[in-house]
């Protein structure tokens, strides 16, 4: 087959994003499955027809691509050497957990570990045929679909998750992505899926992790939750960057939740060049609810942008969205919040809160909520607020005996705390305040 | 000299003098009531002791204990013992009492060269002292001040007072927005803090608080200046002819 000719000669994106494209195609997973070749190229054409989004497309309006124009993802000279991928997960509570480890986007089978919960099963991407090309479905849209649609042409790995009817393993499944671009790859792209079946709980912890890297590395996942009526996921993502790493980090996690289902879903992303998560929920049976916290941390020159997206498309929903971000030094903190209330969605409960804490004059925060209520009975509420510390909080604290130094540390954790008690697992909650307040005080450990 | 000494003190607030050559000295052991009118300097007086921002000090001095305390941060000022109760005690959500009052009474620990408490160390200490202000058990795990009523905000500060222990109490209108059982329970934690070793300033617009904590010396504040000083007694006249014959009379 001549791919060249399937896609047009001259496209938007990158010409080093074509040669990539080309020289990984043949060694992609159902490569040999027409439909799902097919449904790549399809991707790859619809990605390269858009090109990657800029400031001018809205949903982009906050947050730069151009780190992702500039990336080479031909395979580099001098690769850095592997990191000790083992140390790399020291200090989070894995004992008693399934663990299932990627490391630059290659499945590490020696690091993955714990049985599987009862009632859980786990397929690789490579292992779904058939069923694979449903799995790559290009998106419509504008630009803003782009990373998405250049995820499923070079989707290479990733983890289909599926827990049975009535099974609540008490167990934690537990998603480990490091990234340390030591096998000369400037980019991955990892497809998950998780499906809930009726009445089945489980609780997903997804960290992302990157070494510090020189050369820019792109992470671009995509996963679907698919919720049955009844089921309940609990869902907390933790991103660490290392100091003065270059990793990119976007993904897109659309979520469908069936009647009576519930997501519960707490990001913390502590520093990053450049990431950007967004979440795209469907309330679409009625009585469904999520719960989407968020806690991003930007400091030095760092990027995080949250957009969360909830259609409530059943009656009788209701969502929380509940976002803050501590922005220092030249770090940017971006949140984008829509809420969609379809006509028929009656008896609708959607609420949207985000608060921004500026800790230095050259720190920015965003802030954009947007509510679309096509309904008449809904309770509906937002709020948002950016500003610096409270002077008098500040100087109470101080009238008191503790030094101004400790007192805004006090007063930075407690802005912290609402999000962090959202953790419902003790032990992942006091691992998430661990690895905050690591961050936190080189933050403050950086001012003196 | 006294334990708080003030000399020809002057202060702005946005380029406005509001404090124009105030002098007054609080010796130990005493407690003294500063009464006058809205807008003659009161809180404005405790802020600049206490080492608010936006006060600035354009002239004369304030010493505690002979040191320099317009030098000093406003830390340093609540280490060296001065405590100042607020008029409006700031509300910290997210911040637990138990945790915050801690870690001042720790900070001023320290800085005496005492040994710092321990969680248990400091239960005991705050569980003793909460019994005897009548507060409830669970407001140490409540966020500082947060929600609380004005009475509950206000035996917040006593209790503060109290584990903190300063050399100078300085009470900023305690007994606004109290009523009189609430004042009698704060009159109460304020007297039983009286102690040979320790001054207090008491500064109110009304008589009434006074009846509850008599005070040794009354001062009358007004234009930024004290413009009479007198025993108790004074706040009596005060009450009885208003501020008017007094200024007048200045």
């Amino acid at each position: 087959m001549n791919a060249l000719a399937e896609i047009p000669a001259e496209g938007q994106l990158p010409e080093a994003f074509r040669a990539w494209w080309q020289a990984a195609r043949p060694g992609l997973p159902g490569h040999d499955d027409e439909a799902v070749d097919a449904r790549r190229a399809a991707a790859f054409a619809a990605a390269d027809a858009l090109g990657l989004p800029n400031r001018r497309v809205e949903d982009w309006k906050f947050t730069s691509s151009h780190a992702l124009s500039r990336l080479q993802p031909g395979p580099r000279d001098a690769a850095p050497a592997a990191p000790d991928w083992a140390a790399m997960l020291a200090g989070w509570p894995l004992d008693g957990a399934a663990v299932l480890v990627l490391a630059d986007g290659a499945v590490q089978d020696g690091l993955s570990a714990g049985a599987l919960p009862d009632g859980v099963t786990v397929q690789r991407l490579g292992e779904a045929l058939p069923g694979l090309a449903d799995l790559l479905q290009p998106l419509e849209g504008g630009a803003e679909t782009t990373p998405a649609n250049l995820n499923l042409a070079l989707a290479e790995e990733g983890f289909l998750v599926d827990v049975a009817a009535g099974a609540r393993p008490d167990r934690p499944l537990v998603l480990v992505h490091l990234t340390a671009g030591a096998d000369g790859a400037a980019m991955h792209h990892l497809r998950h899926r998780l499906r809930l079946a009726e009445d089945a709980a489980l609780t997903l912890v997804e960290l992302h992790l990157s070494a510090a890297i020189a050369a820019p590395a792109w992470s671009n996942l995509l996963t679907d939750v698919e919720l049955a009526p009844g089921a309940q996921l609990d869902h907390l993502r933790i991103g660490r960057a290392a100091d003065g790493d270059r990793a990119l980090r976007t993904g897109l996690l659309r979520g469908d939740l069936a009647a009576g289902s519930a997501y519960r879903a707490t990001a913390l992303a502590l520093g990053g060049q450049l990431v950007r998560d967004e979440i795209d929920i469907r309330l679409s049976g009625a009585g469904a609810s999520c719960r989407l916290d968020g806690l991003n941390l930007a400091a030095g020159n760092d990027h995080l942008d949250s957009t969360l997206r909830v259609a409530h498309e059943a009656g009788g929903c209701r969502s929380d969205q509940h976002y803050r971000a501590i922005a220092d030094d030249h770090g940017h903190a971006v949140f984008q919040g829509r809420i969609a209330v379809a006509p028929d969605a009656q008896k609708s409960d959607a609420h949207q809160l985000v608060r921004a804490l500026l800790l230095s004059d050259d720190a920015v925060a965003d802030a954009k909520p947007e509510l679309e209520i096509l309904a008449d009975d809904v309770q509906c509420s937002h709020g948002a607020s950016i500003g610096d510390l409270d002077e008098e909080a500040l100087f109470y604290l101080q009238a008191r005996g503790i030094g101004r130094g400790a007192a805004r540390n006090i007063l930075i954790g407690a802005f912290t705390a609402e999000i962090l008690a959202g953790i419902a697992r003790a032990d992942w909650r006091d691992a998430a305040q661990a690895a905050l307040d690591r961050r936190l005080g080189a933050m403050v450990e950086g001012k003196r | 000299m006294a334990l708080l000494e003030i000399e020809n003190l002057h202060a702005t607030v946005d380029g406005k003098e509001i404090l124009k050559g105030l002098t007054l000295s609080v010796p130990a052991g005493e407690v003294h009531a500063i009464m006058g009118p809205n807008g003659s300097g009161k809180s404005t007086l405790s802020y600049v002791l206490a080492g608010r921002a936006g006060y600035e000090v354009t002239g004369g001095t304030a010493r505690l204990d002979g040191a320099d305390l317009l030098a000093m941060e406003a830390e340093e000022r609540a280490r060296e013992g001065l405590f100042l109760a607020f008029q409006y005690p700031v509300e910290i959500p997210g911040v637990g009492n138990g945790t915050f009052l801690r870690s001042a009474v720790n900070a001023v620990r320290k800085h005496r060269g005492e040994e710092e408490l321990d969680a248990s160390g400091f239960l005991k200490v705050a569980k003793a002292a909460m019994q005897r202000l009548g507060m409830n058990k669970d407001f140490l795990s409540r966020a500082v001040n947060a929600g609380f009523s004005g009475g509950e905000k206000k035996r917040n500060e006593i209790f503060q007072m109290t584990m903190l222990e300063p050399r100078l109490a300085i009470l900023d209108e305690t007994d606004s927005g109290l009523d009189i059982d609430a004042l009698k329970i704060v009159a109460e934690g304020v007297n039983a803090l009286r102690d040979p070793g320790r001054g207090m300033l008491v500064i109110t617009h009304y008589q009434r608080l006074l009846d509850y904590i008599v005070p040794d010396r009354v001062h009358v504040l007004s234009g930024g200046r004290i413009i009479a000083s007198g025993g108790p007694e004074l706040a009596a006249r005060l009450e009885a002819e208003g501020y008017a014959t007094i200024e007048a009379a200045a």
